[in-house]
């Protein structure tokens, strides 16, 4: 990998988590460096595979917190 | 304006000043982030679903009381709060008495629990369920980084002032459970 940026670095670079000077210079790493690329590559992966997995709330659960804002609302009128 | 344009500190604004339909609004907008993370935190569907009720009811309550100072940082605050619910019950666990038997073991642990269909009914694809497994074998530190990073979409800063980790322990943790999550996706051989 490129001696300038670690593993960390790209980690902060995947979640956009870099300033715009460290995004140019990493992109560029990523294009010219095979390592780097190979570690982006990866770990960009793994991270498709994470949004893979997503779970909601039952609408009984969201009901049941609306009605409690509601009842909320009537107390604060009172 | 469009209601999906509107900011999550207007949206808050406009609860408070007794707009109900605001809260309908920022709930939908964040529902799947904040309980795919409390899931991922208890491994329980039933107690996520009671512990996504109770963080949204505090949030609710906090708000109707005028105590509401997190402008501009809605989503991490409602993620510390439920996780503060989710600490609280993992401390509770710990205080109940153990169950056990005449040969001295855990009842708890002999019981039969079907949540393996449970929880294979509730998720959709099995793709989702071979995720769910391998972030669940992650250590505890790794896993709760992970999930409010990717879940929760709190930055890395705020996850360090969360869990009391200094940042660069953070982003320690963050690799470790991306790159373990590598490996074990190349253990298991999943085709994800």
């Amino acid at each position: 990998m490129n001696a300038s940026f670690t593993e960390d670095d790209i980690v902060r670079f995947i979640y956009n988590e870099v300033s715009t000077e460290e995004e140019r210079a990493i992109r560029r790493a990523i294009e010219t460096d095979s390592d780097t690329s190979q570690a982006y590559l990866s770990l960009l992966n793994v991270m498709h595979q994470l949004d893979t997995f997503s779970l909601g709330p039952s609408k009984s659960t969201v009901d049941i917190i609306i009605e409690h804002s509601h009842h909320s609302s009537l107390e604060t009128s009172l | 304006m469009k209601r999906s344009l509107i900011s999550d500190d207007e949206l808050v604004i406009g609860y408070i000043n007794g707009d109900d339909e605001s809260l309908k609004i920022i709930i939908v907008r964040h529902k799947q982030k904040i309980f795919t993370s409390i899931y991922l935190l208890v491994k329980d569907h039933y107690l996520a679903e009671d512990i996504f009720q109770d963080t949204f009811m505090k949030v609710i309550d906090t708000l109707k009381q005028g105590k509401y100072e997190e402008q501009g940082k809605f989503l991490p605050w409602v993620m510390r709060i439920a996780r503060n619910l989710v600490l609280d019950h993992f401390r509770r666990r710990q205080k109940m008495p153990t169950l056990v038997d005449s040969e001295g073991h855990d009842v708890m642990a002999q019981l039969p629990v079907d949540t393996e269909n449970q929880e294979t009914q509730l998720i959709a694809a099995q793709t989702a369920e071979h995720v769910r497994r391998l972030i669940q074998e992650l250590p505890d530190e790794q896993r709760e980084v992970l999930v409010l990073r990717h879940y929760a979409n709190m930055s890395f800063k705020e996850i360090a002032e969360l869990t009391g980790a200094n940042l660069n322990t953070t982003l320690g943790r963050m690799r470790y459970a991306l790159l373990t999550m590598r490996k074990l996706i190349e253990k298991y051989n999943l085709t994800l």
